[in-house]
């Protein structure tokens, strides 16, 4: 105890008024923030209601709320519609394909741009950072053209091989080394190990929290990813689930609850998954802030 | 005060014999190989491809003829630009102060609540949006802003009789940046809360016992210790909705008309509806320093009111 707490029991008429309006203020809070919450979870619930609802149900004014059957008749619909199943399967394999590249290939480079020194050090960090800024409007054009030119078009290497290397994640995992107390590695190095030792045992293994961090957020813009799979891949077999949901918004023969299936089934396993990892993910979040 | 430490508190480097020097660059050499050749391939080399497109005619498919600054001249008086840059400038004033003000309410709101479990609740339900696929949940939104949707319900409920949002050139700009700031404001949020968290208590306690009224101590402690963060997230959120694509596109293509087509939808089907990759290219290099001259003015100006203790 640095300081003397004042007795709890010597309450003036002062303290109690205080603290009714410090409850009473809580109250308010929790009361504006619930607010805000209902307006957040609305939306996802009246997607997951009209899922379930007929198209005379979902057009009907003044709206019902709840379907009057529960029926699954959409979902089935959507699966009649769209390979949904396939392009779910492409957007998780391709989503962790991609995340786990991006850890190897940027692992290994923010650790040398954070503790080595050589020569070109600034110019090589400086072009990741530059892959950072330059919007996607800059480079999309010379890519596609790129990737016509190698015959990747509609292909899943098209979508793979120019998101191998990340300068989002070389920097997310550089904050991270830099961080990092340099002295077990010098022990390392003392005892005559190598750089590679010194990454392997030392490095590494501390930046476990950091790398899941950075995997899950890759994970996530690859899983978010829309404008580059829309240009490149084509086929519906081999669409990934946002060009997917927008190739049915565009099927003249689906209805609104066919839709909202189709929104229901592609966003809830991320929703329920960011639960369980939401401490790692807004840590990277934050850190990605800094990026700008 | 927070004290800074300094960065790197380690014995000073001492010079290497030239063998140890030589396994280091070899070492650094391997370590960034792949992710520099990648970076090199499909950001550095497109970058200066792009340049070099942006001086042609190039259709995508015929032999590009070179026409120097041309596209740059075309684009300065093309109306569909002019208007696609209008609308992207209203969207961003639109979206930017609203979504950046609802969420610094929202993080000095959770902030304030004195249960550590609420505070995390909230700030999980706020982030909900920003984990989820851009096209399911603008899709939902269209359902939404339909004319007979859920939010016109609502505002009925408030006495008001709501637009065609997306169906009417006056409002769809506005219904998108609606859409934006409910799908965003979870980014703004998790920076103000980490933020707030940093500003010490011993000056909310000082502020308590001098008799200050919450929104002093919101005035003159909370916003100043916040500036580079608030900072921060309006760059970003400017940068961000400058390049607005996916919700525009999902929402409403672009429509009614070219109402709410923005530069970055523009770019788009300029280059890959019309294939003509050589004006699009130059549209991009104009949004580019338009975006990269925001950044420098930006980054000038807060030296004026950054509060820099903090960051």
């Amino acid at each position: 105890m640095t300081r003397s707490e004042p007795a709890p029991e010597v309450l003036t008429r002062r303290d109690v008024s205080l603290k009714a309006r410090s409850q009473g203020s809580q109250a308010a809070l929790l009361g504006l923030l619930t607010l805000g919450a209902v307006v957040i979870l609305l939306p996802f619930a009246w997607m997951i209601l009209t899922a379930f609802k007929t198209p005379a149900e979902a057009y009907t004014w003044p709206p019902v709320w709840l379907p009057a059957k529960w029926s699954v008749a959409n979902f089935t619909q959507l699966f009649n519609t769209i390979p949904f199943a396939r392009m779910f399967f492409n957007s998780v394999w391709t989503s962790v394909l991609i995340a786990s590249l991006n850890i190897l290939s940027a692992a290994p480079a923010a650790y040398a741009f954070a503790r080595l020194r050589f020569p070109g050090q600034g110019l090589w960090f400086g072009s990741h950072l530059l892959s950072l800024m330059i919007p996607w409007q800059v480079t999309i054009i010379p890519v596609f053209l790129l990737i016509r030119y190698l015959g990747w078009y509609d292909s899943f290497t098209a979508l793979i091989v120019p998101s191998i290397a990340s300068g989002f994640t070389v920097f997310l995992l550089f904050q991270f080394f830099r961080s990092l107390p340099r002295s077990l590695e010098e022990s390392v190095l003392i005892d005559g190990g190598s750089w590679f030792t010194a990454l392997r045992h030392v490095a590494l293994p501390a930046a476990k929290g950091a790398i899941a961090a950075a995997w899950l957020f890759s994970f996530l813009g690859n899983w978010q990813s829309f404008i580059w799979p829309l240009i490149v891949l084509q086929s519906s077999e081999k669409m990934l689930l946002p060009v997917g949901l927008l190739s049915l918004q565009n099927q003249y023969s689906v209805n609104i609850p066919v839709l909202m299936a189709g929104a229901t089934l592609s966003t809830l396993p991320t929703v329920i998954a960011y639960m369980f990892v939401q401490r790692y993910l807004t840590d990277a979040a934050i850190t990605s802030g800094l990026k700008g | 005060m927070q004290h800074t430490a300094p960065l790197v508190t380690l014995t000073a480097r001492k010079r290497r014999a030239s063998p140890m020097r030589r396994q280091e660059t070899l070492m650094a050499v391997l370590l960034i190989l792949p992710s520099t050749l990648g970076i090199l391939a499909f950001a550095v080399l497109p970058i200066a491809a792009s340049l070099g497109i942006s001086l042609t005619d190039w259709g995508g498919l015929s032999k590009p003829n070179f026409v120097g600054l041309q596209n740059y001249a075309t684009a300065l008086q093309d109306p569909r630009a002019t208007s696609a840059l209008s609308h992207t400038l209203i969207y961003v004033l639109l979206a930017v102060p609203t979504g950046v003000i609802i969420a610094l309410t929202l993080a000095v709101w959770i902030n304030n609540l004195k249960s550590g479990w609420l505070r995390t609740v909230f700030r999980t339900v706020y982030y909900l949006p920003m984990v989820t696929i851009g096209v399911a949940v603008a899709l939902l939104w269209q359902v939404l802003l339909a004319p007979q949707g859920l939010v016109n319900l609502i505002l009925g409920w408030l006495g008001v009789h709501g637009p065609n949002w997306l169906g009417s050139p006056a409002w769809v700009l506005p219904a998108v940046a609606v859409f934006s700031v409910w799908q965003g404001s979870g980014q703004g949020i998790i920076l103000f809360l980490a933020s707030l968290a940093s500003v010490p208590r011993e000056l909310y306690e000082a502020a308590q016992l001098d008799g200050a009224r919450p929104l002093d101590t919101f005035r003159f402690i909370t916003l100043p210790m916040i500036s580079p963060t608030i900072f921060l997230v309006m760059v970003l959120s400017v940068i961000g909705a400058l390049q607005v694509f996916e919700a525009v596109l999902v929402l409403s293509n672009g429509g009614p008309g070219d109402s709410s087509t923005t530069v970055a939808l523009y770019i788009y089907k300029t280059a890959f509806t019309f294939f003509k990759m050589g004006y699009a290219s130059a549209l991009a290099w104009l949004l580019a320093i338009i975006l990269i001259g925001l950044m420098v003015v930006q980054w000038r100006n807060q030296n004026k009111w950054v509060n820099y203790d903090q960051v």
